[in-house]
Order: C-alpha cells, then sequence, then structure tokens
C-alpha cells in the first residue's frame, strides 16, 4: 500500500473557457494523482469542472472557446499538454481512452456497430480488416454482447446495450487509463448495475487504471479506490474511499453525503445545501463553496490551501475540525 | 363514515398503435389516492408511470377503465366538465429546460392559468396572485420577470410547481421532478414539495425511478414493469419486505454509499424488452431467475399481507427459497 | 445567476439579444450597411433628383453615362439613375410586402396542419404537394397571366408561388415543438386550442421562417424582375429592374450601361439580403449561443 506508481499525475491544471465576453473558469489548479491499476472516482455537480479535466488529458478540449492556461499532466512520465498533435493522435485510443455519458449520441448511427469497433482497431493498431473484424467480435463478446451482432446499427440495440458498445471501443485496444464520464447516468438502475458491473470486471482484467466522473455518491462507493471531490473547478477534498466516506472532513462533501435521501430515513424533510451553486463567469473570492457553508467565516474568502488531514487524505477548509465535530455530535 | 378517495383508478388500461402493433403501455392499473396522500410509482423505462400520471390528469384518454375524481368518474368528459376536472389535478413535469414556454417571462407563465379561470378577477388581481405564487415557491423577487433561460434548473423547476400550485388543485402528479438537477438541488426541492403537502393539504401521485428519494415521500408504493403492477404496498412495509422478484432487483441494484455493507446485488439477466404486442403472462418472466411455465399465465395483484399486493403467481415458493 | 440586474433584464429582452447577436456577424453588419443603404438612396435619392421618373427626352436616346446623366439614358432618353431609383422602391416594396404575406401566410397554415393534424393534416399537405409541383415562377407566370398586370397582382402572383414551401417548413417545426412539455402544459392549465397554437406554438416556431422569408426576398426581387422582363408584372412605364434590363436587352453591344446598372443594383439588393439572413441564421440558432 505504500509505494505505488503514480500513473497519471496532473499539477495545476489551469483550463478557462471564453464565451461572449465572459470568461468561465472551469478548471482552478487542479492537481490529482492515480496510481497504476486503481480507480479515481472524481466526484462533483454539473459545471464543477469534472469533464473539462477529462478533455484537457485527451487534449480534446474545444478549440478556441476552451484554452489551458497552465498545468501539467504527467502521463506516465511524460507531460500530454507539451505533445504534439500526431503524438497525441498516437496516444488516445492506444493510451488514453474516454467513454462519453451519452451513449445515444456516443455512437455513429450510420455506421455498423463492428464497423465502429473495428475502426478504432484499425487506426491504432496497424491491423487489417479481417484481424479486425474478429477482434472487434471479440471485442463484443467481452462486453456480453453476441458476436454475430456485428453487423447491426446502434439504433438496433437498447440504451445499456449501447454503452457496451461504446465501452468495447474504448477497450478494443486495451489502453492505459480509461476515462468514464458519467457512463451509466442515463441509464436505468438494473442496467446500470449490469454496466457497472462489466466495468468492474473488465478493469480487474485488463489491469487499467481509470477515472469514473460521476455525481453519485453510490457509484463511488461501489466501483473507486481512491475519491476527488472537486466544487467550482477546485479539488476540495481527495483521499482513499476510506477516508472520504468514514472521515469526510469538507463541508461540500458533508453536505452532499447530508442531502442524500437513504441517509433521512426516519426524518420528515431532507437536509439540502442551502443556497445556488455558483456562477462560473462570477466565482466568490477565496473558498468557492463559502456562501453556502455553515461554518464560513471571514478567513474563508482568502486563498485556501490544500491540508494534508492523514497520509493521503487532503481537504481545502480551514474549518474542517468544526464541520467534523458536528458531524460526530448529530450521530 | 367513509369518505371518497380523492382519486380513484380502476382497471386503467392505455394503449398506443405503433406501427409494429399496439403498445400495452399501462395495463389494467387500479388504486386510490386519498387527500393529502401520496403515492409513489417507481419503475424504469417503458414502465408506463409516465403515461400512467398523464391518463389520470386527462393529458391522455384512456383506452379502458376509469378515473374517478372524487367520485365523479372523469375517464372520458370532455368540454367544460373537462376543464373544471382540470383545474382540480396538476402536474409537475420532468425536464425543467422544455416545461417553461422559452418565450413567457416566468411571471406570465404563472398568472396563465389564473387567467384560463374565471375564478381570479381582474389583472391586478392576477398579478398579486402570481407575486404570492412565487412567494410561496420561493422564488426571489428580483428574478420574476426572467425568461427560463436566464434560470438554473432548480428554480425553472421551482417555476413550474408554481404553475401547478396557480389553480389551487387537489392533486399534483409529480412526473420526476426532481431527476434532471443536481444532488444538493434535489432535496431543496423536495423538501419544497413536502412543505408545500402539509400546508395546502395536497395529494400526489410521486412517479420516479430514485427509489431512495419516493421512500421518503409516499405514503404507498407501487412498482411497475412494461405497463404492469408488479407490487403495491406501504412505503415501510416495502421497505422491509419485497415480494415481487422485480422489487427486489430493484432495490438491490441501487449504488449503496455504505462503504461497509454493500448491497447483495441480484443479477438481471437480459434487458429490458418492450410493451408493444406483449405475451400474455408476466413480463418480467423472460429476466426472472424464478421464471417457470406456469409465469405465462395471466397474473392477478393478490394480496399477501394486509395491504400487501403482489402479482407473482409463485411468491409463495420464492419466499421459502 | 443571482446577479440579474434591472439593464439586464432589458437587455436580455429576447428582442434587444437577438439584434445584438445579428451585429456580430461581418457578413451581417456588410449586409445591414448595403441594405440600408439601398433603402436611403432609394427613397430619399428620387427627391434630389433633378430628373422626372418618365421624363422623356428625345434629345438624349441611349445617352452614354455623362455628368449630366451619371448612368446614362434609355431608349426614350429618360435618365437611368433617376429611374432606377425609382424601381429600386418598388422593388424593395415588393420583395418585403411578398415576403410578409406569403410567411404569415404559410405559417399560419402550416401552424393549422402541424397542430391539428389527422385529417386536416392531411388534407392540408397533399394539397400542398400538388402546389409545389408546380414551379414557382411558373404559377407566378400563370396568376400573373390570368389577374392582369400591376403591383397587387404582382404581390399576389409572387406570393402564391411562395407559400407551399413555407407551409412544409413550419409545419416540420410544429411536429417537433409540439411533443415539449411546455405544450402538454398549456393543455393541463386549460389553455384552449387557439391559444396554445397563437401563444405557445407559433411564437417558437417562427425562427427558422424568418430565415427563410429574408432569403426568399432576393428570389422574390428577382422573380418580379422577370415577370416584367417577360413583360408581365409591373407594367410600363413604371420603372422597374427586370423591365429596365428587359429594355436593355437588345443593345448589350451598343449601350452596355443600359443593362448594367440595374443588373448591378439587383445583385447588391439580393446579396445584402441574403448576407443578412445568413447572420439572421446564426443569431437565431440556439446552438451558436454562448
Amino acid at each position: 500500500m505504500s509505494e505505488e506508481k503514480t500513473y497519471l499525475d496532473i499539477k495545476d491544471l489551469e483550463v478557462v473557457y471564453s464565451q461572449a465576453k465572459k470568461t468561465v473558469r472551469a478548471v482552478n489548479r487542479v492537481s490529482l494523482k492515480l496510481v497504476k491499476g486503481k480507480t479515481l472516482g472524481l466526484v462533483g455537480e454539473t459545471g464543477a469542472g469534472k469533464t473539462t479535466i477529462a478533455k484537457s488529458i485527451m487534449r480534446i478540449l474545444p478549440n478556441p472557446q476552451a484554452k489551458v492556461l497552465g498545468g501539467q499532466i504527467f502521463l506516465d512520465g511524460e507531460d500530454l499538454l507539451e505533445k504534439s498533435e500526431d503524438e497525441m493522435y498516437d496516444i488516445r485510443g492506444t493510451k488514453v481512452a474516454m467513454v462519453f455519458q451519452d451513449p445515444m449520441t456516443a455512437l455513429n448511427p450510420l455506421m455498423t456497430v463492428g464497423d465502429q469497433i473495428l475502426e478504432v482497431l484499425m487506426l491504432h493498431n496497424d491491423c487489417n480488416y479481417k484481424e479486425g473484424l474478429k477482434k472487434a467480435g471479440e471485442m463484443l463478446e467481452t462486453v456480453g454482447i453476441p458476436a454475430e451482432r456485428c453487423p447491426e446499427y446502434p439504433h438496433q440495440f437498447s440504451g445499456g446495450m449501447k454503452q457496451r458498445v461504446v465501452i468495447a471501443m474504448a477497450l478494443a485496444c486495451n489502453p492505459e487509463l480509461l476515462l468514464a464520464d458519467e457512463p451509466t447516468t442515463a441509464l436505468d438502475v438494473t442496467i446500470q448495475a449490469q454496466v457497472l458491473d462489466l466495468i468492474k470486471e473488465l478493469k480487474k482484467s485488463y489491469n487499467t487504471s481509470m477515472i469514473l466522473i460521476t455525481h453519485d455518491l453510490g457509484v463511488v462507493a461501489e466501483t473507486c479506490d481512491d475519491v476527488a471531490v472537486i466544487y467550482a473547478g477546485k479539488i476540495v477534498e481527495s483521499g482513499s474511499k476510506d477516508d472520504v466516506f468514514d472521515r469526510t472532513a469538507h463541508p461540500y462533501t458533508l453536505g452532499l453525503f447530508g442531502s442524500l435521501p437513504s441517509v433521512a430515513v426516519g426524518e420528515k424533510r431532507l437536509h439540502p445545501i442551502g443556497g445556488m451553486p455558483p456562477d462560473p463567469t462570477n466565482l466568490p473570492p477565496g473558498c468557492a463553496f463559502w456562501p453556502r457553508c455553515p461554518y464560513a467565516t471571514e478567513e474563508c474568502k482568502e486563498e485556501i490551501k490544500f491540508a494534508n488531514l492523514s497520509p493521503g487524505h487532503f481537504c481545502r477548509c480551514i474549518h474542517s475540525d468544526k464541520a467534523r465535530k458536528a458531524l460526530r455530535r448529530k450521530e | 363514515m367513509s369518505k371518497t378517495p380523492l382519486i380513484q383508478v380502476k382497471n386503467l388500461k392505455m394503449y398506443f398503435k405503433v406501427p409494429s402493433g399496439l403498445n400495452h403501455a399501462v395495463d389494467d392499473v387500479s388504486f386510490t389516492i386519498e387527500r393529502g396522500e401520496t403515492l409513489g410509482v417507481v419503475g424504469e423505462s417503458g414502465c408506463g408511470k409516465s403515461t400512467l400520471g398523464r391518463t389520470i390528469i386527462r393529458l391522455l384518454e384512456a383506452t379502458d377503465g376509469q378515473v374517478l375524481l372524487e367520485g365523479k368518474d372523469i375517464t372520458h368528459v370532455k368540454g367544460s366538465k373537462l376543464r373544471k376536472a382540470r383545474e382540480k389535478m396538476q402536474i409537475v413535469f420532468q425536464d425543467p429546460y422544455s416545461s417553461l414556454n422559452p418565450r413567457l417571462r416566468i411571471e406570465q407563465t404563472i398568472m396563465e392559468p389564473l387567467y384560463n379561470s374565471n375564478r381570479f378577477g381582474s389583472r391586478a388581481a392576477i398579478k398579486e396572485s402570481a407575486n404570492e405564487l412565487m412567494e410561496l415557491v420561493g422564488i426571489d423577487e428580483r428574478l420574476r420577470m426572467s425568461y427560463p433561460h436566464e434560470l438554473d434548473g432548480g428554480r425553472r423547476q421551482r417555476v413550474g410547481i408554481a404553475r401547478a400550485l396557480a389553480l389551487q388543485p387537489d392533486f399534483i402528479c409529480c412526473d420526476e421532478p426532481v431527476s434532471s438537477l443536481d444532488v444538493s438541488i434535489q432535496a431543496q426541492v423536495l423538501n419544497l414539495l413536502m412543505d408545500l403537502q402539509e400546508k395546502l393539504g395536497l395529494a400526489f401521485m410521486f412517479v420516479t425511478h430514485d427509489l431512495s428519494v419516493v421512500r421518503h415521500l409516499s405514503n404507498n408504493i407501487l412498482v411497475m414493469y412494461l405497463g404492469q403492477v408488479v407490487e403495491k404496498a406501504p412505503t415501510k412495509e416495502l421497505f422491509t419486505k419485497q415480494l415481487h422478484p422485480y422489487t427486489k432487483a430493484l432495490l438491490s441494484a441501487i449504488p449503496s454509499v455504505d462503504i461497509h455493507n454493500p448491497m447483495q446485488r441480484i443479477k438481471l439477466k437480459g434487458e429490458i424488452t418492450s410493451s408493444i404486442n406483449p405475451e400474455p403472462g408476466c413480463r418480467f418472466a423472460a429476466r426472472c431467475t424464478y421464471a417457470k411455465e406456469e409465469c405465462k399465465q395471466p397474473q392477478e395483484l393478490v394480496e399477501d399481507t394486509p395491504n400487501h399486493f403482489v402479482a407473482c403467481c409463485r411468491v409463495k415458493e420464492i419466499s421459502g427459497l | 445567476m443571482l446577479n440579474v440586474k434591472r439593464e439586464n433584464q432589458l437587455k436580455s429582452s429576447l428582442v434587444g439579444d437577438f439584434l445584438g447577436r445579428l451585429m456580430k456577424t461581418a457578413a451581417a453588419k456588410i449586409g445591414v450597411v448595403l441594405l440600408v443603404f439601398m433603402v436611403l438612396v432609394c427613397f430619399v435619392g428620387p427627391l434630389l433628383s433633378p430628373y422626372e421618373k418618365n421624363g422623356i427626352d428625345l434629345t438624349n436616346m441611349y445617352a452614354k453615362p455623362s455628368a449630366d446623366h451619371l448612368f446614362g439614358c434609355d431608349a426614350m432618353g429618360r435618365d437611368i439613375l433617376t429611374r432606377l431609383l425609382y424601381g429600386g422602391q418598388y422593388s424593395l416594396i415588393l420583395g418585403l410586402t411578398t415576403a410578409a404575406v406569403s410567411s404569415f401566410i404559410s405559417i399560419l397554415i402550416g401552424c393549422i396542419a402541424g397542430y391539428f393534424g389527422g385529417v386536416t393534416e392531411t388534407l392540408i399537405m397533399r394539397f400542398m404537394d400538388v402546389w409545389s409541383a408546380l414551379p414557382g415562377m411558373l404559377l407566378a407566370i400563370m396568376v400573373s397571366a390570368v389577374m392582369g398586370a400591376g403591383f397587387f397582382a404582382t404581390v399576389f402572383a409572387l406570393t402564391i408561388g411562395a407559400i407551399a414551401g413555407g407551409v412544409r417548413m413550419t409545419r416540420g417545426q410544429v411536429l417537433a415543438e409540439r411533443k415539449k412539455e411546455y405544450i402538454e402544459a398549456a393543455e393541463s392549465i386549460n389553455c384552449s386550442k387557439l391559444s396554445i397554437m397563437f401563444r405557445h406554438l407559433l411564437p417558437n416556431v417562427v425562427q427558422p421562417m424568418i430565415i427563410i422569408a429574408t432569403m426568399n426576398i432576393g428570389a422574390t426581387i428577382m422573380m418580379a424582375a422577370g415577370l416584367s422582363y417577360i413583360g408581365l408584372g409591373i407594367q410600363p412605364p413604371t420603372p422597374e429592374w427586370g423591365a429596365m434590363l428587359a429594355d436593355g436587352r437588345s443593345y448589350i453591344r451598343l449601350y452596355p450601361h443600359m443593362i448594367t446598372f440595374p443588373g448591378i443594383a439587383i445583385a447588391i439588393t439580393v446579396l445584402a439580403v441574403n448576407l443578412i439572413g445568413d447572420g439572421l441564421r446564426d443569431a437565431l440558432d440556439p446552438k451558436l449561443r454562448d
């Protein structure tokens, strides 16, 4: 459990979007580490910056709206932000692959499912058509779809199966890092369970490192080893799953757990986080969460540093002790 | 002294003609909702829960069966009778983005139902009522002349709720009202709904796929699969003991945040099929681990324990396993 | 989201928002400038001209462009520039009126077809199918020949040709919009069918039609010119760009000024209108919104 190899190391990533005359600070100096073979859950709400981070790793941010202002993304020792487009072309698909949120739109409706997997294989693996077709069939089998369905079109598959096809495409070239952006949000609960199980199995057999982006803490609990919580473009808490779930430190994370209906069983009202998500073009100074935080003081309007609470467990809050004490009193 | 229930649904059927045949979207559903109560309706895609809601409030006209409002049959009423019935039954939609007319300011959206009814007096009185409604649902005064695209999802949903309250209904069908919202906002809107229910004595039909949410709000729960009711029980009862294999699977499928007690997941094989031209019998049989020949027979909703109904011919054997 | 000030409220009224976005593209700016220029010139210009629009001056027949007559004279010695400006008034008004009238009618019919569906829709759409089987220009010619000449007859003829496409476009939009939840909501709060159609549906389907209508102005001006070219539509001696082209037809080699200037006038106007149409499309496209 000690010196495991850091496979992905993001340092001080800063990404902005320019819209009309406004600037959205989507990612504000985010630093993350991912150990080889492990799964990191990136938790946050809409607009927190999670997808932007994933797209930055893949270098598929919309151009010219999005700009990387600074930072480094080290993948196995090499800075992805320094790579040329040609080099990234080789990396995408083979070293890093992405599964997107909406299976309905992630597949080309005019190409057969087999052809779409084949395309990935032929672009990155230099295999010929026949070998590729065979491999495509094998990939479908791996995700639980009969290989005979290769010549079918996406509209002939259900939502859950489409997502499996997307996963098959992502894993076709056996990438070392898989970025899954809310892979099961659009799916029914029983189908979500199947797809999550599939992801877990595949991850084990291929030893893929994974970043799982989600807003669902239950999904994180089931699939992730480590967790990073992101709010308004900044990581507010990160650590192992046990750290973040059992020894929750940041008031926002505490608020997220507290607002779950399953937590308020037996009580009449739920405990939402008060206030509204911040306007990304006009973030509050210092800790972006202070307008909604029950423990906020004047000092919160200053820049807050990432404090190390215990080995591997970090929190960006000067009042985390107060917050945790309050929680313990409630229990 | 028996009070007439607010809503009574008897053997309701809603079938749609589709190119490939007939879609049995809602198939023989019956239940009652008393004043001030909430019925939770849970199920996944294609189970018919949204269609059920719309049929009850008469956005759709049932193919068969009855819907009774305060004892009166409104299943096929038209004209002014329909308008009167509609004033008592309203709906809050799932998508806060497409449920508001993008060209109307939110104040206009809320004033519109008041105009349509002739119970609310002059324009000035209507404006006043609209403002009261917006205050009731917690919309800041500064935002009352905004257009929908200027507001976030949570606020838009509050506008939808205010619109539904305008005609002072007794019953509101909430069709996945928080599924499209961020987690931290969901709890706010749910609290609002619960407060309004208490304040105004509203009855709700709460349609959702999220069992944890429905546990909080509902008195009774209806579990649907592909148009059929598979289980019906009071909330506490359902969460203590699930009888139908689908309900069990549904509950076990929800990822739990308790990392020390992971849920024993019941794995379902296959995909959700469809309710178009269905075979007679249980529509869940294709995915059920306990399915046998007798499941091909039409299943009846049978009372197992008081008020706890299940549509499964093998329920006694399964619980014995 | 919490800082919505008064000015923001006014600015974000949909019209203000729309105009702001229209003027963003370079193309639209050029188009607007050109069109404003043409309009000013055609409506103010004639007041400054020393010549009559029908002032025949037989001493100056076919006169080449000179200091006295900047664009030269036509077969009857009439000043081409002056006639061009007067003719511009007709063309512009013709184009705009036809676009407005045909859009209005097509949107109305399209909405009715799309919203009511069933037999009504089928009847209307099949009728439109037959209607659009005839080319617009041919229809215009037929109607013009029957109705006779003159301004209103021409507007009528041109409108008839433009309706079928507009109806189909609007109906398509209505079908898509009809499924949205705010329409269901309007029904649930007891809005009448008419109220739903005019207050909810129509304002939300009108956008693509505006673009199409604007693009059509150019085509309409050309069709009007075409009609007068073959002797229908606006009748002589009323100046009209197409008629002026017809007059100069036989003299292309000898007196090119007679045909060049009307041709350029038509080209500039149609270009301006099309550029504005492009800009409109971008301005109204919700996906291109921030």
